[in-house]
This record gives C-alpha cells, structure tokens and sequence, in this order.
C-alpha cells in the first residue's frame, strides 16, 4: 500500500502526466464538440451514435504518454548537477523488491489511466450531449461501452508502460504507439493485408468501444478486450522478466 | 589623416564580414560534426528509411492487389510520407534536446558565446542531414514503389515527379525544422514527441475534416507539398505556409534561446 502510494505521488508530481490528462481531456471533447455541432441540422440520432465514442479512441493518446512517461521517467538520466543519475536507482533503493515496485508501478498506472478515462469520457459525451441537445443519443443503453472505453485506456496504458519497460527510452514507445492511434493505422492497413492483424492488441481493443470496423473479422466487445488483455498480459510478462532480471 | 580614414574604415568593415563569415562557417561545421556523431541521428534515419520503404512496399503490393485505379508509382512510393514524417520530428527534437540532456550547452556556448549564430548554425546544420535523409527517403519509397508495381504503374510525367519529390522532401526538412525549434524551447524530449506526434498524427487529422482553419496547420497544408490528394491549397500555397510556420517557429525559438538561461 505505502508502495501505490509512493508511486501515485511520483505520477501525479511529473508535468508530463498532468499535460497527458489534459490532451486526454480537451482532444476528444472538444473534436466530439465540432463532431456534434456540424451534424446537428442532419439526422442526427442515426449518425450520432459513435459520436464521442470515436474520438475518445484518439484521446487513449493521454493513456499512452501516461505509462511512456511512467516507466521513462525512471530511466531519464538527470544531467551532469546530479552526476547522471537516475530516479531508478533511488526509487530500487527504497523499494528494494523489484517485483512489489514493479506491481505498486503498474496498479497506479492503471488508476490513474482509469480515472483520466473515466473524467476524459464524461467530458466527451456531456460535450455531445450539449452539442446535440435533444437530438442527442439515450446515454443509458451506452453504459457498457463507457466501460469498454475505460478499459481500453487502461489496457493502453499498461501495454505502453510494458513496451517501456524493454526500452527504457520514451521516445520509440511514444512514436510506435502514437503513429498506431493516428486515424489510419498501420494495423488498420495491416489488417487489409491479412486477417490475422485483427488480433493485434489495438484492433481487438477497439471493439469495445465501435462497432464500425472495417475487417474480415468479426469479434463481439468482450473477445475484443479479452485478446487485448492477454496481449498486455503476455508483454507485462515479459517487461516484468526484464525488469527482475536486468541490471537497473 | 583624415584622407586616410575611409579606406581604413572599409578595410576594417570588410575584416568583419569575413572574421563574420569565419564565425558562421567554423559554427556550422561544429553543429553539423556534433549532430553527425549522434547515434540517436543514425538511428532515427535508419529507422525511418526502413520503415518507409517497407510501407512503400506494402502499399504498392496492396495497390496491385486490388487494382483498382492505375496508382502512378510516385503516388504510392510517396505515401508512407504521412508516417516517415514521424521520424523526421523525431530527428529534429533529437538534435535540439542532445544539447541539454547533460550539460552540453554550457560547452557549447562557451565556445559560440553568439547566440543568434549558434542558433543559425544549429538550423542549417538539422537542414544539411535532414534534406539528404529526405531525398533518400522519398527516392527509395518511389523506386520501391515501381519495381513492386512493375508494369502496372501508370506514368507520372518527370515533371511531375520532381515537383512531387521535391515537396516531399521539403516538407520533411520544413518539419524537422519546425520540431527542432519546438523541442528547443521544450528541452525535454518526451514532452516534445509527445505533442509534436500527437499534433501531426492524432488532433490534425481529425481537424482536417472538421474545421475550416485546418487547412492553414502545418500538417494539413503541407499534403499540399507532396500528396497526390492535396490539403486544400495550391503547391506554392502549400510551400509558403509551411515555410512560414517553420520560419516562426524558429523565430520564437530564437527569441526563447536568446533570453533564457542556458
């Protein structure tokens, strides 16, 4: 418990995770907004179903830089005042037992990707809401994919903090993951090469939150973020190995 | 005396300028060897010259797969522009923020105490590596392009071709400028990648459809420079937007540089 905590504070102290919620925040709200007002005069109700929805697939952005930042902000040599050092070596020195470090790091990942998503999607769909007036969809039917939206940032973020894990550098994660969130993927383009790209951890993810994907695959929500999770599952896995074995 | 005054003058001018010029010359050549010794720099340009040429592959395959319309080589071979632009920012934040992730400034300034010429220099310098990086990016993607496509490729005219070649590559080295003058005044490099990326690859496109000031972003305006589809403005439009918020951008950052504290 004291471990979460000592990593919860680290996170909420970075600048960086604080710019994250805010770009987490405002992107999908405010392309929900434009979204919402252009289409306001058409037919509304059949075309505003995913409104929201599909933007808050582009604001899992502030999940990624938050497990990125999470895990690089450890390894960030801090100049030549503090003789090259870095947070790792501090934060292994008082955590001496990598795998409890390794799990507090992960748990306050995944809370703070939650709560980010969940304000981020109540932003998003009140934005909509307000947008639309009265045209706006029945939030109550949409419960499920809240929860889907939820869970796949929070699933982007551990698979980003995993992936950061090996690296130990923010900047390849970062452009790997974000060039993949930008509106046509290389997975998406993949995923026209062959079926099998359907499984890839944010193809499958997505399913929780739109139904419109164009593939050769049909998944219902819940496969979807099951592979996603075993996907996360498996590369954590991984990540943690690394990190248990390899010197800090 | 009074005679002589004027000619010492201008010979005196004139040993400024070149003194100037020295200054300038010997400056450049210390960014460009710092940013030459950088594997960062390397890397990134392996990196994205790989993944443009197996994306130019992959679209070319997937073009006479489906066979569709008759892609022209170059539009297909320039494509994986959209993505290889990644790098591209990823080489301009890297070659600003080497400076202060030690204590490299210090150095720096204390052997160019100039600002303004280091600045200078440290642009020409990212412009020297990224323009060369950029035609080879571009000229493979293409060359890629037409031998996966083989006969299938419809013919784009050679003047065509170098235009479009010619404003891809300048977009690219535009927007490693445009980056590095971002992550200059930054400093930090995450914090850079994070915004540029999520700019260029996630809040642009989705302005692009939505807003009509999108047209003037820097991403959405330089399609214009090298995409087949265009971004709303003619070419030379296209040219002089970009260039003007890489040239602002680079302004600020030279206002930012010459003010604050190292």
């Amino acid at each position: 418990m004291r471990l979460l905590r000592a990593e919860l504070s680290k996170l909420v102290s970075l600048p960086s995770v604080w710019t994250a919620f805010a770009v987490g925040l405002l992107v999908p709200s405010v392309i929900a907004y434009l979204n919402a007002s252009s289409m306001r005069g058409r037919n509304a109700q059949a075309a505003g179903l995913d409104v929201g929805f599909e933007e808050l697939g582009f604001g899992v952005i502030a999940a990624i830089i938050l497990g990125v930042v999470a895990v690089s902000s450890e390894y960030a040599t801090e100049g030549e005042e503090s003789a090259g050092g870095r947070q790792i070596t501090a934060s292994l020195t008082a955590a001496p037992s990598r795998g409890g470090f390794l799990l507090a790091k992960i748990g306050a990942v995944a809370l703070a990707a939650a709560v980010m998503s969940a304000v981020a999607t109540a932003a998003t769909l009140g934005a909509v809401a307000f947008a639309l007036a009265d045209a706006a969809p029945p939030m109550g039917e949409e419960v499920p994919r809240m929860l889907g939206v939820v869970v796949y940032w929070v699933l982007t973020a551990l698979l980003a903090s995993a992936i950061t894990l090996l690296t130990r550098n923010g900047i390849v994660p970062l452009a790997v993951l974000i060039l993949n969130t930008s509106v046509v993927s290389v997975t998406f383009l993949l995923s026209k090469v062959t079926p099998l790209a359907s499984y890839l951890p944010d193809m499958a993810g997505a399913r929780m939150i739109t139904s419109r994907i164009h593939s050769s695959v049909e998944m219902p929500p819940v496969v979807g973020g099951l592979v996603m999770a075993a996907w996360v599952a498996a590369l954590l896995a991984v990540g943690a190995a690394v990190f248990l074995r390899r010197d800090a | 005396m009074r005679g002589g005054a004027r000619p010492a003058g201008e010979v005196r001018a004139a040993g400024a300028r070149r003194a100037g010029a020295r200054e300038a010359r010997r400056a450049l050549r210390a960014e460009l060897l710092k940013l030459l010794t950088l594997p960062a720099v390397w890397l990134t340009v392996a990196g994205t010259w790989a993944a443009a040429v197996a994306l130019a592959a992959a679209f070319a395959a997937a073009g006479r797969r489906g066979g569709a319309a008759a892609a022209s080589a170059l539009d297909v071979g320039l494509a994986p522009v959209g993505y290889a632009q990644a790098g591209f920012i990823v080489l301009g934040v890297v070659a600003a923020v080497s400076e202060y992730g030690g204590g490299q400034i210090r150095t720096t300034l204390a052997a160019m105490p100039r600002r303004a010429v280091r600045h200078g220099a440290g642009i020409a310098a990212l412009l020297l590596v990224a323009v060369p990086a950029a035609v080879v990016v571009c000229v493979s993607g293409a060359a890629v392009a037409w031998l996966v496509l083989g006969g299938a490729a419809g013919a784009a005219g050679g003047g065509r071709a170098c235009a479009a070649v010619a404003g891809a590559v300048g977009y690219l080295a535009l927007t490693a400028v445009l980056a590095g003058a971002v992550a200059g005044v930054v400093r930090r490099a995450v914090p850079a990648v994070a915004a540029l990326l999520g700019h260029y690859f996630i809040a642009g496109p989705l302005l692009r459809d939505r807003a009509a000031f999108a047209a003037w972003l820097p991403d959405t305006a330089g399609l214009g420079m090298w995409s087949a589809g265009g971004g709303g403005l003619g070419a030379a439009a296209a040219w002089g937007v970009v260039a003007a918020w890489s040239a602002a951008a680079a302004a600020v950052s030279l206002a930012v540089f010459v003010r604050r504290e190292a």
